[in-house]
C-alpha cells in the first residue's frame, strides 16, 4: 500500500506536508489536521488546540514532554497523549495508534510535526522523490 | 500555500481535504471546526496558517 502526495509548494521551497485523520478513541471524535513530515523530530508535534478540538483535557495530564530546536535557548514543552492516525487516498487507509506531545509552543511561523516515533515507525518506507516533486509512504 | 498566508496568516482555517478550499477561518479551532462541519464537510481539515513564510531549518 502506498500513499503519496505532491509537496507543497511556497517560494521554490517545496515542504512535505499532508492531511492527516486524527482520532481520540475515548469518545470517538476526529479531526483532520495538516501537519508536516519531519525525519529530524523525534516524535509527533501538535498543536494544543487540536487536542481541544478532540474533547482531550490537557490539563488532566501529568506528565510533560520537554523538547528542544536548534534554536540556542530554547526548550519547550508539551502533553503527551495517544492518538489514532489515519492516513487515506483514494479508496485505501491505514491506521495506527500514535504517539503525539500536544504543545502551545510552536511558533506562529512554524508547522505541526510528524516525526519519527509515532508516524516514521509506522511505514516501511518513507521517500523523498524532490526530482519528481512528490513523496510518498509505504507500508508493505 | 502562499496565497493562504497572504489572507490567513496566523489564523486556523477549515479546509475541504486535500485541497486550500477554505470553509471557515478564525483565530479559534474550535470554533472553525465547527463552522466547517455546518457547512456539511463532516471532518473538515484544520491548518494553522504562518503568520509569513520562513524557511524551517528544525525549529518549531
Amino acid at each position: 500500500m502506498q500513499f503519496k502526495y505532491p509537496f507543497k509548494v511556497i517560494f521554490n521551497d517545496k515542504i512535505p506536508m499532508l492531511d492527516v485523520r486524527i482520532t481520540n478513541k475515548e469518545i470517538g471524535k476526529s479531526v483532520s489536521y495538516r501537519a508536516m513530515l519531519d525525519s529530524g523530530s523525534f516524535a509527533n508535534i501538535f498543536h494544543s488546540d487540536i487536542a481541544e478540538v478532540l474533547g482531550i483535557d490537557l490539563t488532566k495530564i501529568k506528565e510533560t514532554q520537554p523538547f528542544g530546536g536548534v534554536k540556542k535557548s530554547a526548550q519547550m514543552k508539551g502533553k503527551p497523549y495517544i492518538v489514532e492516525l489515519m492516513v487515506m487516498q483514494k479508496g485505501h487507509s491505514y491506521k495506527f495508534d500514535s504517539y503525539v506531545i500536544f504543545s502551545d509552543e510552536i511558533s506562529n511561523t512554524g508547522h505541526p510535526l510528524l516525526g519519527r516515533i509515532g508516524f516514521f515507525d509506522q511505514f516501511d518506507e518513507v521517500c523523498f522523490n524532490y526530482k519528481n516533486d512528490k513523496f510518498y509512504l509505504q507500508k508493505d | 500555500m502562499q496565497n493562504l498566508i497572504k489572507k490567513f496568516g496566523g489564523m486556523w482555517v477549515a479546509l475541504k481535504p486535500d485541497t486550500e478550499n477554505v470553509l471557515a477561518s478564525g483565530k479559534s479551532a474550535q470554533k472553525v471546526y465547527k463552522e466547517a462541519q455546518e457547512k456539511g464537510v463532516k471532518i473538515p481539515t484544520l491548518f494553522k496558517v504562518p503568520t509569513k513564510y520562513i524557511p524551517y531549518i528544525g525549529y518549531i
